[in-house]
């Protein structure tokens, strides 16, 4: 058993119960939505259990299979279906694009999945007041192709355009490489339509009384507050159905060009706009340049991506990635940040340049950019000298024979015309389509989990890179994590640079034997390196355990979240495992798993960068 | 309140009897606060918050009990400029903050010439509407943390204030407070706004301070119809070319810019009938070339929209951006056309803010009160996807005018919401119609049970529901 599920009360049917109560609950949800829409057959049950993280949620590659799946098309649908839960005692998940563990069942037959996948209309973009209001299953990429003829953008979350804007901005998380100028997924809510956990469809916002969806907070507190905070209650408190979320200036033309072909695009980067790997001394460097981005308000994406990462995101595949990877030119590049700019104008544009050009000048850097060729040369010379001030210059030279290698092949993909561009192309598609993270953390271990990652300053954030990465080094030299360098930590700012984020990465093999109990190991003793190092909530404080664990160091906000989960969820129907679970208490395994931990902690000495 | 019962009070410092003539007290730290919220739970006693210093504009709404006076609260222990953002008490004014940020290079966000005496705690947890849209990235801007003692007595930091570690241990990790969210699955903060003082009493909070610029320059853009000038902010604000950003009506723009009736004549002679009113600042790169870029922008935009930059009504614009960084001189500028006013106030977009603003006359007109004594303000939110529409009427204080302006300004709500108005923040009668829904009404009731049980905080406040055994008093 798993260190997570040990937590958890499992009390299994006898097969037959079990069996029974499937059919029954199916039968039921026909007649609310119609029998083509539900199913309760294994065969496509276990579709929904074959999920990222799952061997860290329960020890195994599989979920547990939910009672039966219903595929809802309307709100009032949804209501019933919640409605009928309460009534026979079971709980239900509601899911939008689902991709994780947190939205699948973590005890046998005992919730009903609601698989909001029907529910997929945009159904309105106000050009002229900049926001939107989605169904469920709009995704990231989908809402922007739209938004881009309209000259609108949205914020996607890292997880990548092809996941639900909506499950970003009511239920999990939302960071992304595009917060500098397009701010973190919650924050950008104006609004929702909220089938509570009893089953009452809520109208949050203007929507309610104006029918038009410009604003989220009131009338009165705002009820944003009560079921979204920092991460959202993954599931655990009703279902949401349509949220309008805040969209933003994009200069772009309607559509992007591509050019190639799968694997290897090329994104055309439209006029007036920069995309540039920005390179300074060292975290201070890093430190200095992120506050003066975030103050000049030019920016529309400010993101660190650590050398591995970036590595596999330009690369097709892991032989391709470790050809460039060993390049220690490449394999050097930690202290950088990807920064894009988009312009109304030439006017601006030259304006917003210079600013950045500017920054650099003063801090020592460089940058390899989409600039006029003499530009180009001179910020890429700067760019080495910048480095080889790190590496030495001889690293520099050892580099030259893998880079022409790596060029000639670049220049063979993408031909040689577009060589000198080619790499700000591929920071661009990546970070404002989102549409390239995937193929680079998966590849290495075959999965990742990651911790760290408070929203806090920036500096705050760059110490948090430091801890996490030290921390990590453990797991590597164990054989247990992927050697990415273990400074793998990816983030950026947030609403130029009000917050920051700044995430350690960790790849492994989740076939692996107690891989997920590792994973859980590393993601306690980052959790326990943040509070003592008074680096706020890392992102990994969601869900009962880390309630347990951080809730008495931060006020016993625990016991105000149970308060909501009662208040709203009389009948606990919401499945509330990564949220709030009311009885919660750590099982054995995870009590021996902690003690483990504890008994062998990594040295953190934040004096020394890795 | 019977003596018997302030005899019982926790030792604090009594603070002055309020107009509405509840005694109050004053405490000055948050473990006093506690104690006195215990205090009024076990007695049944309702607590009535307020931050601002006397005099108040509408004094406390709502029957008896105590008052709870933080306005002598004023200690500012924390200004950083790398992170621009303050930590300050519930009772410091926006003079007293700005002169704590001025010397790090920082200004705060600010209403519209606030009252002198108005608190900013109280002014950002009220969500009150700001004059910089294009630094608000949520309706909650400002605020960031807040410390407060719930309706249960209990002590709680929302945020990042929360922890771990107290906050001097964050500040030696670089962590000023400014995670607005959490701590966990909600946003505390965010139930507390919005409140009017029933869910929670602040202590202290966080807020975003933003750059003060070296370069920035105030402009005037006026036209003789609300269309241009809608049209203008939208597109300055969509390509962020400026800082301040609002409407104001020929009326409204008088009030605000002169006090004299001198002063007044002649602004009112010069004054267009719609002003949109902006700066355009150097920001913190290249200061020069910004504010030479943006102005350009302005110009352009201005002249393409049809309207013309002209100068205020009243002094200069160099005046005029003094003016707007300050609270109010006295007497308050709302209360300058007549000695008092009522302001009815809502949110809506841009593009709908003239329809209800003709709307909002002809209601006025069946009222019997004429387009003179009205005047609009137009408060551009989030960047320009929301606007704060406020409609002020003037009134001579004291008498049937004032009593009849009153009933109007309660009465007229109504018909706003039905006409799509968004009553966000809503006060006495405005409750009514603004939390129509019963579903949402709902989950309030429901939030206000859990962090005020004994609904001994502004009881009644938000229409939500007093104590049904009524207050042992
Ligand atoms: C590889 C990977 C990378 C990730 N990187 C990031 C990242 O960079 N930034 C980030 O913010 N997140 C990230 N995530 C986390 C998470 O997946 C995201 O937050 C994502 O936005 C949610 O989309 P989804 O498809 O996972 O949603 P789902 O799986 O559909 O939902 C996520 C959670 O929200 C609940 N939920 C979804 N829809 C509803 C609804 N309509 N009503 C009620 N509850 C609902 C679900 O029950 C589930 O618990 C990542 C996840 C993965 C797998
Ligand atoms: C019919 C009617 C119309 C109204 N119209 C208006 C109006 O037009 N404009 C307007 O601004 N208000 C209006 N109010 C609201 C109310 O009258 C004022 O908010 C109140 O008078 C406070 O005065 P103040 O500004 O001195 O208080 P402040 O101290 O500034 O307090 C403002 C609000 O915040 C709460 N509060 C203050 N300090 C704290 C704290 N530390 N912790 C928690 N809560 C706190 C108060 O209880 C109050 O609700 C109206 C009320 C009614 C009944």
């Amino acid at each position: 058993m798993s260190a997570i599920l040990s937590s958890r009360n499992i009390v299994e049917l006898p097969p037959e119960e079990a069996a029974d109560l499937r059919s029954k609950v199916g039968e039921r949800l026909a007649e609310i939505v119609g029998q083509r829409w539900v199913t309760t057959e294994p065969a496509i049950l276990d579709t929904y259990c074959w999920q990222y993280l799952a061997e860290a949620a329960v020890g195994s590659r599989w979920m547990f299979r939910p009672l039966a799946v219903v595929l809802p098309e309307t709100s009032e649908e949804v209501a019933a279906i919640v409605r009928y839960c309460n009534a026979e005692g079971i709980q239900f998940k509601a899911i939008s694009t689902g991709f994780g563990a947190w939205g699948a069942a973590t005890r046998p037959d005992s919730m009903v999945q609601i698989d909001l996948k029907r529910m997929d209309r945009i159904l309105e973009i106000d050009a002229k007041n900049m926001y939107a209001v989605v169904e469920p299953y709009v995704t990231g990429n989908e809402l922007q192709t739209e938004a881009f003829k309209v000259g609108l953008n949205t914020h996607i979350a890292g997880v990548g355009g092809q996941a639900s804007v909506l499950a970003s901005a009511t239920s999990m998380m939302g960071q992304g490489l595009d917060g500098v100028s397009m701010g973190f997924s919650c924050r950008n809510l104006l609004g929702a339509e909220w089938v509570t956990p009893e089953g009452e469809i809520v109208r949050v916002g203007s929507f309610d009384s104006s029918g038009r969806w410009f604003s989220g907070d009131g009338p009165g507190p705002s009820v944003r507050g009560i079921f979204r905070g920092f991460a959202g209650a993954l599931g655990g408190l009703g279902v949401f159905t349509k949220a309008a979320v805040k969209m933003y200036p994009w200069e772009g033309p309607e559509k992007l060009t591509f050019t190639g072909t799968s694997p290897n695009y090329q994104t055309e980067i439209p006029e007036h706009q920069l995309s540039a790997l920005c390179i300074v001394d060292g975290w201070d460097g890093m430190a200095e340049l992120g506050y003066r981005l975030g103050d000049s308000g030019i920016a529309t994406v400010v993101n660190r991506t650590a050398p591995s990462p970036m590595g596999a995101v330009f690369t097709a595949d892991n032989n391709e990635f470790v050809d460039i990877y060993s390049i220690p030119f490449v394999h050097e590049l930690y202290y950088t940040l990807a920064v894009i700019i988009q312009a109304h104008d030439a006017e601006e544009f030259e304006y917003k340049v210079d600013v950045l050009k500017s920054i650099l000048s003063d801090l020592g850097g460089g940058m390899i950019a989409n600039l006029p060729f003499r530009q180009y040369t001179y910020w890429f010379a700067r760019f080495s000298r910048t480095l080889s001030r790190r590496v030495g210059i001889k690293m520099i030279l050892r580099s030259v024979p893998g880079l022409l290698k790596m060029f000639t092949k670049m220049g063979r993909h993408f031909g040689l015309r577009r060589l000198p561009t080619s790499m700000s192309s591929l920071v661009y598609e990546s970070a404002m389509r989102s549409g390239m993270n995937l193929r680079g953390i998966f590849r290495f271990g075959g999965t990742f989990w990651t911790a760290m990652g408070s929203l806090v300053s920036w500096d705050t954030a760059i110490k948090g890179a430091k801890v996490g990465a030290q921390v990590k080094q453990k797991y590597i030299q164990r054989g247990q994590f992927f050697d990415d360098g273990a400074d793998n930590a990816w983030g950026g700012l947030y609403e130029n640079g009000a917050y920051s984020h700044l995430e350690e990465l960790a790849c492994y093999d989740p076939t692996e034997e107690k891989s997920g109990d590792t994973a859980i190991g590393y993601i306690f003793e980052t959790n326990l390196a943040s509070a003592e190092h008074h680096l706020s909530l890392p992102l990994n404080a969601v869900g009962p355990q880390a309630s347990m664990f951080f809730g008495p160091l931060c006020r016993n906000y625990q016991a105000w979240q149970v308060k909501i989960k009662q208040a709203y969820d009389p009948n606990d129907a919401s499945e509330g495992s990564s949220y709030v679970m009311p009885d919660y208490k750590p099982g054995g395994v995870l009590k021996k798993l902690v003690m483990t931990v504890l008994d062998d902690r990594a040295e953190i000495d934040l004096t020394k960068d890795l | 309140m019977t003596t018997d019962l302030l005899q019982k009070l926790p030792d604090l410092p009594a603070g002055p009897t309020a107009g509405d003539g509840l005694p109050s007290v004053r405490p000055t730290s948050v473990e006093q606060v506690a104690k006195l919220v215990g205090w009024a739970r076990e007695e049944r006693v309702p607590l009535w918050p307020r931050s601002s210093q006397a005099p108040r504009r509408h004094g406390l709404a709502g029957g008896s009990g105590l008052a709870v006076d933080m306005s002598t609260m004023t200690a500012v222990p924390m200004v950083d400029r790398r992170n621009r953002v303050a930590l300050f008490e519930a009772g410091v004014t926006f003079a007293q903050l700005a002169d704590a940020l001025r010397p790090e290079g920082l200004r705060p966000v600010m209403p519209l010439c606030p009252r002198g005496a108005k608190s900013v705690l109280a002014t950002y947890l009220e969500r009150e509407a700001t004059t910089l849209p294009a630094f608000q990235w949520d309706l909650s801007d400002p605020l960031l943390c807040l410390e407060v003692v719930y309706g249960t007595g209990d002590v709680f930091r929302t945020g990042s204030a929360a922890g771990p570690g107290t906050l001097e241990e964050q500040w030696s990790s670089g962590d000023m407070q400014k995670g607005p969210m959490g701590p966990g699955h909600a946003d505390w903060m965010r139930i507390i706004q919005g409140g009017q003082g029933s869910i929670a009493l602040a202590t202290w909070c966080s807020a975003k301070a933003e750059v003060l610029p070296l370069i920035e320059t105030v402009h005037v853009v006026a036209s003789d119809t609300l269309t241009p000038l809608v049209e203008c902010a939208y597109r300055l604000l969509r390509r962020n070319a400026v800082d301040i950003c609002f409407i104001v009506d020929a009326n409204a723009f008088v009030d605000l810019t002169t006090v004299t009736a001198a002063e007044r004549a002649e602004a009112t002679r010069r004054a267009r009938p719609w002003s949109l009113v902006v700066s355009v600042s150097g920001g913190t790169e290249l200061p020069r070339r910004r504010h030479e870029h943006y102005t350009a922008v302005l110009l352009r935009e201005a002249r393409e929209a049809g309207a013309r930059l002209v100068d205020p009504p009243a002094g200069s614009p160099e005046s005029l951006l003094e003016l707007l960084r300050k609270p109010s001189a006295e007497p308050y500028w709302k209360e300058r056309r007549s000695g008092a006013s009522r302001e009815v106030f809502f949110q809506t977009t841009l593009d709908a803010v003239g329809d209800f603003v003709h709307s909002f006359r002809e209601h006025a007109a069946r009222a019997g009160i004429g387009p003179e004594q009205i005047g609009a303000y137009v408060q551009p939110q989030l960047g320009g996807r929301v606007t704060h529409v406020e409609l002020l009427v003037a009134c001579e204080p004291g008498g049937e005018q004032e009593a009849d302006t009153e009933a109007f300004a309660a009465a007229v709500a109504a018909p706003l919401v039905a006409e799509g108005a968004f009553f966000s923040r809503p006060y006495g009668e405005w409750c009514r119609p603004a939390l129509a829904s019963a579903g949402s009404r709902d989950v309030l009731e429901r939030a206000k049970s859990i962090f005020d049980p004994d609904r001994i905080l502004a009881p009644g406040r938000l229409g939500l529901k007093g104590n049904p055994d009524g207050y042992n008093l």
